[in-house]
């Protein structure tokens, strides 16, 4: 007698352990504080600000609070999209696919090449900044400063960063993870870490004990203080990346406790927390350090890159090393979680053969996606090493240039939201909001940022001053990332024409969509 | 009543190793293969950002196509359902499921050793070995037997508490009509008072002995008794190391060897001793290591044997 169940995915995850839905995610096991807990580890605050504050600072001055209150909006407006779009097709949520359903197959293509160029664009800088304070926190330890020095010297720091990647790599083709006691732990510390720094920093200016004492004016919070437009447009584009990973929570159903009100509460407390957090921060720094263009000022391009590994030794003393174990292990964290997420977009474009299949491949062993994690590892890895050969102020440039990717793909995916619910879109005062006017706004202003931002930054004066053939380097790297993608895009469209005739993703509109996408091979 | 075993299947050599051990194993048996393929679980606070929920779907598809290669590699006369089970960790994932489906058994195949090795015990294998709650075979790699199994090897050695080892293989041995054979394994320098004699009998008596003193007096009598009906036979094998010891011993192609766990582990819990840990280097067949005081299919009081009713 012979049994035999055909293994249908729909009917094995029936048969799943109790508690998971038949997605893989663990359900109902989230509560208000761990959805909090997770957005904020998500944005990995320590290491945002350590990187994209002094750049913001370089472009706004002492306007950076008004500069993040201002770049959350578009922020905002585009995860509302993001939100429609997550809990309509649940099954197929990446900007790749709805790109695809909404514009069709080039558009879509290159809206998930922008979400892979930001992530690996992201992993060498966070690579990068968890090596900067590896060797800072050698050098605390062992009081030996020339340890710290080590970084600045490129046959150390290269190799280095690139072993980083590797591990982090590694450990996520194993598909391991961090756990709930890891991210509160990691979380709890940095918060408490970065709000010591901002208080020891105020009270240390009021006292008169900072460098360039600034006393706080409420001018800063006002955005219509910046008089210049490109300058706008570059500080809201930095400031998304420093939001970047907020929506996390938005997107986050099943697991919660009560998916009807958890996430949206927990979105609003995350943010409001790290708008706290920020700028605390910022007003802590250039109340303390000043914005000027000397010693350990907050406008010095040589300490743009990372603040905290300038100003956290004399505004925290001894207490320097916990600056450097929050940052180092808050970027290594992200570092490792990151470098899941453009591996299964390109393993999902492997899939619906909008990149050769071979990227589509999952190890058996580790069901991870074994050559899209490589590959993702070897993007990073390289991007790393021309970028840091290149340039002067390699964290500074990536971390502009990243901006510039995220306002490209979040735009593509908020317009994507509005056009994919083109037939729906007016059917109630809800609908109007969240799959109209929101993602419109918010995906129009982000493809403005976009495009003044790159304009602006073909000047070779732009960003940290790096620049090749009169170029500036924020717009070699920016370009020089879209272009090779549409110079691959063209390639698969030659070798692999399946997708691109709509054999696998066909354009679709909220009403034509049945949502099962799934191929059937 | 029809028996499960669990298969830990993946697509790999050794999944396959593991396969066509369960293969074997189940052959003219009434038992039924639950072939599982563990698939990862994402944990909320795992941090990945942005969430992609048409990952999940892409897996699921690819784990489904594995599973369905497995089962039709199973031949016809062997009962078999596939499951694609979930669990932070395989290991997790595979015991959980081998007590949901009342599986008295978990399969799973051993890495490719070094040179002249069958066994390198796998991170998953490995998890298993110190966790599970029921009996746990490993197929060396390479295992291309089809069963039905012939033979079954009972190791045990001088310390109390080879009751669920001894007690496993006479049951099996009995239940499948296979030849038993009960191997004490003394290492040199071990304090023991049992005499080294080269005559059968007294060979025979000493690990009879050592069966009652070590299992219980039932048992020790059940062995007796097969031993005299000839489908039990014992082998007293010592050396200085466990590597010495092992090498006299001859394997036949479908058997399968017996050990117990480690005296450190849980009462009910699985937990591979140094001494199993060493064999596994040099054994050429299946290894099934039985939890500390695993009594056993207690629910399939049907086909219990007399070694059903020892006292733990």
């Amino acid at each position: 007698m012979t049994d035999r169940t055909p293994a249908t995915p729909g009917r094995a995850a029936t048969q799943s352990a109790a508690g998971t839905s038949a997605k893989g995610l663990t359900t109902g096991r989230v509560g208000l504080l761990g959805a909090v807990v997770i957005g904020i580890s998500c944005i990995a605050p320590a290491y945002t600000l350590t990187s994209g504050l002094g750049p913001t600072i370089a472009e706004v001055g002492q306007y950076v609070p008004a500069i993040l209150l201002l770049g959350f909006i578009p922020m905002l407006l585009v995860a509302f999209g993001y939100r429609e779009l997550n809990n309509r097709v649940p099954d197929s949520g990446t900007s790749f696919t709805w790109a695809t359903k909404a514009f069709g197959p080039y558009v879509g293509w290159m809206g998930g090449w922008g979400l892979i160029a930001a992530t690996v664009i992201v992993l060498s800088n966070l690579a990068a900044v968890a090596v900067d304070f590896f060797y800072l926190l050698l050098a605390q330890i062992t009081g030996n400063a020339s340890l710290a020095e080590l970084t600045t010297n490129l046959w150390v720091n290269i190799p280095t960063t690139l072993v980083f990647i590797a591990v982090a790599a590694y450990i996520s083709y194993r598909g391991l993870e961090s756990t709930q006691k890891v991210q509160y732990v990691l979380v709890g510390f940095q918060l408490l870490v970065l709000g010591g720094f901002a208080v020891a920093a105020l009270v240390q200016a009021y006292s008169g004990g900072g460098f360039d004492v600034t006393p706080i004016q409420p001018s800063w919070f006002n955005p219509l203080e910046i008089s210049d437009f490109s300058i706008l447009a570059a500080g809201i584009s930095l400031s998304i990346f420093m939001f970047w990973g907020w929506d996390v929570t938005l997107t986050m159903n099943e697991e919660t406790k009560d998916p009807e009100k958890t996430p949206g509460r927990a979105a609003t407390i995350t943010v409001l927390v790290i708008i706290a957090v920020y700028v605390l921060s910022a007003l802590a720094i250039i109340a303390w350090a000043g914005v000027g263009a000397d010693g350990l000022g907050a406008g010095n391009p040589d300490n743009q890159e990372s603040l905290f590994a300038v100003l956290a030794g004399p505004v925290m003393g001894p207490f320097a090393l916990l600056m450097s174990i929050a940052i180092l292990s808050s970027s290594f964290a992200s570092l490792q979680s990151t470098m899941v997420s453009p591996a299964r977009t390109l393993l999902a474009m492997g899939y619906y053969r909008a990149l050769p299949p071979v990227f589509a491949k999952i190890s058996p062993r580790f069901k991870s996606p074994g050559v899209a994690t490589i590959a993702s590892a070897l993007a990073a890895a390289g991007f790393y090493t021309i970028t840091r050969l290149l340039s002067e102020n390699a964290l500074w440039d990536t971390i502009t240039a990243l901006g510039l990717m995220i306002c490209f793909y979040y735009g593509v995916t908020a317009l994507a939201c509005v056009w994919y619910f083109r037939r729906e879109l007016f059917v109630s005062v809800r609908t109007t909001l969240f799959r109209f006017l929101f993602p419109l706004i918010g995906g129009l202003v982000l493809m403005v940022m976009f495009f003044i931002t790159a304009f602006d930054s073909m000047d070779p004066d732009y960003g940290s001053g790096s620049s090749i053939g009169g170029l500036g380097m924020v717009f070699v790297l920016g370009m020089g990332v879209l272009v090779l993608g549409v110079v691959l895009m063209v390639w698969t469209r030659l070798r692999h024409p399946g997708f691109f005739l709509g054999e696998t993703l066909r354009r679709e509109d909220s009403v034509s969509d049945d949502t099962s996408s799934m191929l059937t091979v | 009543m029809t028996r499960r075993i669990l298969v830990g299947y993946v697509a790999t050599d050794y999944g396959r190793d593991a396969l066509n051990l369960a293969i074997a194993l189940a052959r003219g048996q009434d038992i039924e293969l639950q072939v599982a393929v563990v698939a990862p679980q994402d944990g909320p606070y795992a941090g990945v950002y942005p969430h992609d929920r048409g990952y999940a779907s892409i897996l699921e598809e690819q784990l489904g196509q594995w599973l369905q290669g497995a089962l039709e590699m199973i031949p016809d006369d062997v009962a078999a359902v596939g499951q694609v089970v979930r669990g932070e960790s395989e290991a997790e994932g595979l015991i959980q499921a081998a007590e949901e489906l009342d599986c008295f058994m978990i399969v799973v195949g051993a890495r490719e050793g070094g040179v002249l090795r069958r066994y390198r015990v796998g991170s998953v294998a490995a998890a298993l070995l110190h966790s599970s709650p029921v009996p746990v075979a490993l197929a060396p790699h390479g295992y291309r037997q089809s069963g039905p199994i012939s033979r079954i090897t009972c190791m045990f050695g001088p310390k109390p508490g080879a009751v669920d080892v001894i007690g496993l293989s006479v049951q099996a041995a009995r239940r499948r009509s296979a030849g038993l054979r009960l191997v004490s394994l003394l290492l040199v320098g071990n304090q023991d008072e049992e005499q080294l004699d080269d005559s059968t009998r007294a060979m025979n008596l000493g690990v009879l002995q050592s069966v009652t003193r070590y299992g219980n007096e039932r048992l020790g009598e059940t062995a007796q008794e097969m031993v005299e009906a000839g489908t039990a036979s014992t082998q007293v094998v010592t050396g200085k190391t466990v590597d010495y010891a092992m090498d006299e011993l001859d394997w036949e192609a479908e058997e399968v060897a017996v050990v117990g766990s480690s005296r450190m582990a849980a009462r009910g819990r699985l937990f591979l001793g140094s001494t199993a840990a060493k064999m596994l280097r040099s054994i050429p067949v299946p290894m099934v290591v039985v939890p500390a005081g695993y009594t056993g299919l207690s629910t399939h009081t049907a086909e219990a044997g007399p070694a059903e009713e020892k006292t733990p």
